[in-house]
């Protein structure tokens, strides 16, 4: 008995002797502490309920990957501020010529990789090699790129396929179209397969931070790149440290006790809670992500017009936005939100109407409802989506349709949506643009082409497919404009989807954060960000 | 004892490769297309045709199991569907989280079960005796997403003493990884600060899921003891004149303990397989977490990594169990 009392005894003395010694994975590292009643000062902590699936940004095309690719990748423009206004950054200057066809970038000549490698125009031309070889993920985005060439050591010239506007909102959306060193590229690829495994999880880009470590399931860290092209004057942080954290109620205790600069994902219900603390900003905006309910347009009486604008008009806007989503959502006008370019608004919004939405039923041929009966799917886990579906079936009752509610994982909607014989009749789903531009908005959703992955309403109509072509090719922005108008309206009326709402941004962080400038089109950078 | 051990490591293969097809044909039987997910919803007919090919979506399942059991032979046990990281390597980053966690829970059970039992024992139907029960039968029924975030308001917001969550501090780099179990790589890589904060990190955990199974522990405990409190032997020990603490945890105790060892053995494999809910709370790294990500993304490889893991733990721990046995009573010969 003494024996193992000794024992623990001096266990317990070596534990404490080495918990109060250095060390050389963690020397002059400092956990916690405060500046000013600031916490961790130089460093940001971002509690996120999820981290990157990996870190190539060729191949990554999720939020949480960009989240930490947009720190250390950079593009060859980008948003100004707030603003959709594209304005140079890698690039210092692009020509268009050939109606459009050829797009010329005039390159920075002072800007290196944080391998010292420095960044010219034969990098362009090997980061889109690699992206349209690859061909996965944001690849799509540049689909109709067809050759990139070096003309000098800092200009660049994309031929496209076709005359194509929204060229530069790909270039400055962060997805795919930024620049990994030629040389990492070169020493890391196995096989001839673009150091797809070593990409995986290293980075080298141009960026403001490079990579610490990440360590998977916990989250990931970033220093500064001593060599950054725009310097360190003024103030940034040190840090940037990326914490997972599952729990919604776990992320808000962090942001309240000051351990957590940002909270993602804060739940609705929850938020409230944050409003009256005076160290924490929580940030409402409105954004571009807008939520639909998708008729399946090929079945049964959701192929009829009239069906489609009755459900529309049944449908309880004022209940979804200010009940459901608390006021930290907007109507939605339309297949888009008003906040992207060439937004048309002079389209007539479907408001709440049951006398309206019995009378379409009646003149489709389903009296009183008919005895119409669909089966709406939402997916597990989303408890808004499941929220707006009930309200969807209590609404649909009143004009005698019948709504039969069905959970999924969205891996078996994704997959059933494959096909419109495999889909069920509708379903409720968020889309996001890439980019605020009505061709990303748009296109993929209500052309023929897009069935199969983003027309998931199989919605067809060839003249809205002639009028998306036609206005994707056209460069003239006032002719763009009148197109997409025109296509709007004729979406407006098809009513392919019930279109529910736009949601607003939700942000919380610290009042000690300075510099943030919230752009709802593109992830956040934290290079201008201080404590 | 060798044969035996022998024989059941062979049956063990047998289980596995029962396991494994069981585990194959139901996860690929769920509707759902991994090389659609993995492609984004922008991809064309064509990269998900490509994804699959070089997934080896595109092979009859029986070949895809052969494929796939060939691998295993040479460690590989395939790469994860939305990494595209080895599962293997996402397994040893994953698993000595899960052990750790799960190892400190069993201390903490095992520890406090059994003295609250023995103490139960032997002050039979007092106060202290009802308290205990209450006290374990409390822990046993409490929901531990529950305790654990009344752990985390009352430690961590009102007092501020121990940290949320993850297994190590903001600003802290982990241990120099030898096994991946960070208390032990920080004490072999001398890191001071590691091991403080990891040890601080799993405090609440290990707690909120001990907690939950010492119960088991306690009540267990109390029954094996009384029973043998009961016995000629004890009686005869008591005559001799031997303090009642050599009565208890010499005589009583070693002779109560067969039942427990078989209770610790299924315990531990519980704690494996069963920490999904303390590591949501605690932002715990480990196969739990990595499990429910997989089976949403439908991921194969790695429900299959998962699956493969935590059998093989089961089969291994029942296995030590059963040796441990014949060390605590050498009436017991495996032969």
């Amino acid at each position: 008995m003494k024996k193992a009392l000794l024992i623990i005894l001096a266990s317990a003395m070596a534990l404490s002797f080495l918990a109060g010694c250095g060390n050389s994975n963690n020397q002059n590292q400092q956990s916690g502490g405060s500046e000013g009643g600031v916490k961790n000062p130089g460093i940001v902590v971002i509690a996120s309920d999820s981290e990157p699936t990996l870190l190539d940004p060729h191949i990554a095309y999720d939020p949480m990957s960009s989240n930490a690719i947009l720190q250390t990748y950079e593009t060859l423009v980008v948003y100004e501020g707030e603003t959709s206004e594209i304005v140079p950054f890698l690039a210092k200057d692009w020509e268009i010529t050939e109606e459009g066809k050829v797009w010329t970038f005039y390159l920075r000549d002072d800007v290196n990789f944080s391998d010292g490698t420095p960044f010219n125009a034969e990098a362009v031309k090997v980061n889109f090699e690699r992206i349209l070889d690859i061909n996965q993920g944001p690849a799509w985005i540049f689909d109709m790129v067809v050759d990139v060439e070096a003309v000098d050591e800092f200009t660049a010239r994309f031929t496209l396929e076709y005359p194509y506007a929204s060229f530069l909102h790909g270039l400055a959306s962060g997805n795919g179209g930024v620049f990994i060193s030629p040389k990492a590229i070169h020493d890391n690829a196995v096989d001839g397969d673009w150091a797809q495994a070593w990409l995986r999880d290293n980075m080298v880009g141009t960026g403001p931070y490079m990579l610490e470590s990440w360590v998977i399931g916990q989250g990931w860290s970033m220093v500064q790149n001593p060599g950054y092209w725009r310097g360190w004057e003024g103030e940034h942080v040190e840090k940037i440290e990326l914490r997972v954290i599952k729990e919604s109620a776990s992320r808000m205790l962090m942001l309240e006790n000051g351990d957590a600069d940002f909270a993602e994902n804060i739940t609705r219900d929850t938020l409230d809670q944050l409003f009256d603390n005076p160290d924490v900003v929580v940030l409402q905006k409105p954004s571009i992500n807008v939520l639909n309910i998708c008729f399946n347009n090929t079945r049964g009486a959701l192929q009829d017009k009239l069906v489609r604008q009755a459900m529309s008009y049944a449908f309880s806007y004022d209940d979804a936005v200010f009940g459901i989503y608390t006021g930290r959502a907007s109507y939605q006008t339309g297949a888009m939100a008003n906040g992207v370019w060439g937004f048309n608004p002079s389209l007539e919004r479907y408001e709440t109407n049951l006398e309206k939405a019995k009378e379409l039923l009646e003149q489709a041929g389903y009296p009183g409802g008919g005895g119409l009966r669909f089966t709406c799917q939402t997916e597990t886990g989303a408890d808004d989506y499941g929220k707006v579906v009930e309200l969807f079936q209590s609404d649909m009752a009143k004009i005698g349709i019948t709504i039969d509610i069905q959970v999924l994982s969205w891996a078996t909607i994704a997959d059933m949506l494959q096909t419109p014989e495999g889909a069920a009749d509708m379903f409720i789903t968020g889309v996001y643009p890439d980019f605020p531009d009505p061709d990303n908005a748009l296109y993929a959703q209500f052309h023929t082409s897009g069935i199969g992955n983003i027309n998931q309403s199989f919605y067809m109509n060839e003249e809205v497919d002639k009028l998306l072509d036609q206005a994707r090719r056209t460069i003239d922005d006032t002719e763009r404009e009148a197109l997409y108008y025109e296509i709007q309206t004729i979406v407006n009326e098809d009513a392919p989807c019930l279109f529910v709402l736009v949601r607003d941004m939700m942000q919380t962080y610290r009042a000690w954060v300075n510099g943030y400038v919230y752009n709802p089109f593109v992830t956040r950078t934290y290079y201008p960000i201080s404590k | 004892m060798v044969a035996y051990t022998a024989r059941r490591l062979m049956l063990a293969i047998v289980v596995l490769i029962g396991m494994s097809l069981m585990t194959f044909y139901i996860s690929h039987a769920i509707p759902g297309d991994p090389a659609r997910l993995a492609s984004g919803a922008h991809a064309k007919a064509e990269q998900v045709e490509s994804l699959r090919v070089q997934m080896g979506l595109d092979k009859p399942l029986p070949v895809q199991y052969m494929i796939y059991m060939k691998g295993i032979i040479s460690g590989d046990l395939g790469t994860s569907v939305s990494t595209r990281r080895p599962v293997a390597d996402e397994l040893k980053e994953y698993l000595p989280a899960t052990i750790e966690l799960s190892v400190f829970a069993l201390i903490i059970s095992v520890v406090a079960g059994v003295f609250f039992g023995i103490v139960s024992a032997v002050r039979r139907n007092s106060a202290l005796d009802h308290f205990l029960r209450v006290f374990s039968l409390v822990g046993a029924s409490i929901p531990v997403f529950w305790l654990g975030l009344l752990f985390l308001i009352f430690f961590y917001k009102q007092l501020n003493v121990l940290p949320i969550g993850g297994r190590i501090g903001i600003g802290i780099n982990p241990p120099t990884k030898a096994t991946g179990l960070y208390i032990i790589d920080s004490i072999l890589s001398g890191d001071g600060i590691a091991l403080k904060s990891s040890i601080s990190h799993l405090v609440l955990p290990s707690i909120t899921l001990g907690y939950s199974s010492m119960g088991v522990f306690t009540r267990m405990a109390r029954s094996c003891v009384l029973e043998v409190l009961s016995a000629d032997y004890i009686r005869t020990a008591r005559a001799k004149g031997l303090k009642e603490t050599i009565v208890v945890y010499k005589h009583a105790l070693r002779n109560a303990i067969l039942p427990l060892i078989t209770l610790v053995g299924l315990q531990f494999a519980y704690l494996l397989g069963g920490t999904v809910l303390t590591e949501t709370i605690f932002s715990w790294p480990g196969l739990g977490s990595y499990s429910v990500t997989a089976i949403t993304n439908l991921n194969f490889p790695a429900i299959m990594g998962v699956t493969l893991t935590i059998t093989t733990l089961f089969v291994v721990i029942n296995l030590i169990t059963d040796l441990c046995y014949a060390i605590a009573d050498p009436r017991i010969v495996y032969k």
